[in-house]
């Protein structure tokens, strides 16, 4: 055997596993042969790559995917809501009441009888319009050499990404648990922490504070019922009002405990009881006495968590809405836009881009949908 | 569930006419009656005026529910389902008190922790109280129920 023969039979016999290997024989053998001094130092470099003189091992680590993105990506409740344009710096809408001031039955008359004349009663309702916007930006350096080192990825359209991954973020954080109409609103309270620039979300106007306490929005504390018992009770008193639920929003952690609660029940959890929340998204739904919620479980922290107002429990929400009473109201845009700012503007080597959105929650009908507080988990 | 009959008893702070009935205190989960109808206090001097809520179906005003059944009101304050287990239990109140349905507003007060202040800090106190906030507080009904019940004690001004 010369010495390219013994080369590619140690290849073969490294590449390829005995059948048997009884007393790890084979590798005993390979190192019997490679302790041997007629063992020529060009063929230990096949077995050694703990030297970077040899130059026989190189990785090339650039060709590697190199970026994992930690965090939350997907926002269901800015993808699954209808959008429609503002129709003003605030967007303003009037609700009906009551088609008629008088009890039922009260239309009835004799046949002569003078016809009692009335009116429906309004509610004109306005819903702040916020301003989402962040700036981004990478040097020339950065991109030229990221670039020509070979890495597969280009940190200009990664930082556009995580923009607007954070506009994407707050405003589902802003949809959930934003307040701008309770000054002094903490986080940790119901009322949410106050931001005067920012818009009214679910847990404020579905819940029992000052600005929102006279809407009749349903509420719910969970104590004997369990989750799916909580939400059809809800649905049903939303249905009761005059609404429609077809829509639950909740954290995982309560979508995992309702999932626990269908083990040993098939009737409102089979494979067919699933609907299309987005094109090509299918979740779940639960049947209620007037229609079906379709189940969202929410990644992340933006629903939160709050100290309940009657016995200071730490709760979170979960929210059966009606949507066809429910819209994102925007200025200029339906959806993120990047403004490119020219290159060298502020002296810097750098390219930038400003990535906004300027939208609000438009919930129009309250008493038609509500929320369920469980135990924080 | 409430009545109509039971709304003059809700709402804000209560305007006691005569010294509290000693008798009527806060149950135990074991001196309830399953089929005996209760007043549960939850939240009772914690919401505000108008707050409407239910606990699991039962309705509750101004953190009062009234006529809430013995085996309901056991389960809250057991933390268990209506079938007595404890799995599937995903949330739980804290219920202040459990009272005899007799209970009226004045009860509520020592019950549920709330010192009666001293008579001299309480007229004192007045003198800084914003009105406004009282009326919002205590609500059109109560505010004249105040006002009447104080009218009664002062003697008529002679001219």
């Amino acid at each position: 055997m010369n010495e390219q023969d013994l080369d590619r039979q140690l290849r073969y016999m490294l590449q390829e596993s005995p059948n048997r290997d009884e007393g790890g024989m084979t590798s005993r053998i390979i190192g019997e042969i490679y302790k041997q001094p007629f063992t020529p130092r060009a063929m230990k470099g096949i077995l050694d790559s703990s030297s970077g003189t040899t130059g026989n091992v190189l990785i090339r680590q650039d060709l590697e995917p190199v970026l994992y993105a930690l965090f939350a990506k997907r926002f269901p409740v800015f993808d699954r809501l209808a959008k429609g344009p503002s129709n003003g710096l605030v967007h303003a809408a009037t609700q009906i009441t009551a088609p008629d001031s008088g009890a039922m039955g009260s239309s009835v008359i004799t046949e002569i009888g003078t016809v009692p004349y009335s009116t429906g009663a309004y509610n004109r309702v306005t819903f702040p319009i916020a301003v989402f916007a962040t700036g981004r930006g990478v040097t020339l350096k950065e991109i030229a050499a990221v670039a020509q080192g070979g890495s597969p990825y280009d940190p200009s359209r990664t930082e556009m990404s995580n923009g607007m991954t954070k506009l994407a973020l707050d405003m589902q954080y802003m949809f959930l648990q934003g307040n701008a109409s309770n000054a002094g609103g903490t986080l940790t309270q119901e009322a949410g922490l106050y931001n005067a620039n920012g818009i009214d979300g679910f847990r404020g106007v579905l819940g029992s504070v000052t600005a929102f306490s006279a809407n009749n929005a349903i509420q719910a504390d969970i104590s004997s019922m369990n989750i799916t018992e909580s939400l059809r009770f809800g649905a049903t008193k939303g249905a009761n009002a005059g609404g429609r639920p077809s829509l639950a929003f909740m954290s995982l952690n309560s979508k995992q405990a309702f999932d626990d609660e269908q083990s040993t029940n098939v009737r409102y959890d089979g494979l067919q009881n699933t609907t299309e929340l987005i094109p090509g998204v299918r979740v779940k739904t639960l049947t209620y006495s007037d229609g079906d919620l379709a189940l969202v479980g929410l990644p992340g922290s933006t629903m939160g968590t709050y100290t309940r107002t009657s016995d200071s429990a730490l709760v979170e929400d979960l929210y059966f809405i009606d949507e066809s009473a429910i819209c994102i109201r925007w200025l200029y845009s339906e959806n993120f836009t990047v403004l490119q700012i020219p290159t060298g503007t502020d002296a810097v080597l750098s390219e930038r881009w400003i990535i906004f959105m300027m939208a609000g929650l438009e919930i129009a009908a309250p008493s038609f949908m509500g929320k369920i507080r469980r135990l924080a988990s | 569930m409430t009545t109509g009959k039971d709304k003059d008893l809700e709402g804000g702070v209560a305007v006691a006419e005569k010294p509290v009935d000693p008798t009527i205190k806060a149950l135990k989960h074991t001196e309830l009656v399953d089929d005996e109808p209760y007043t549960v206090l939850y939240g009772w001097g914690r919401v505000p005026l108008g707050y409407r809520q239910y606990v699991d179906k039962t309705l509750f005003e101004n953190g009062v529910a009234r006529n809430v059944l013995g085996q309901t009101a056991r389960h809250w304050l057991k933390g268990t389902r209506p079938d007595g287990k404890t799995d599937q239990v995903y949330g739980k109140v804290t219920i202040q008190a459990v009272l005899p349905n007799t209970a009226k507003e004045e009860h509520f007060v020592g019950i549920t922790g709330i010192e009666i202040m001293p008579t001299e800090k309480f007229a004192a106190m007045l003198a800084g109280v914003d009105l406004d906030a009282v009326v919002k507080a205590l609500g059109e009904k109560k505010v004249r129920s105040l006002i009447e019940g104080l009218s009664s004690r002062v003697p008529e001004r002679r001219a």
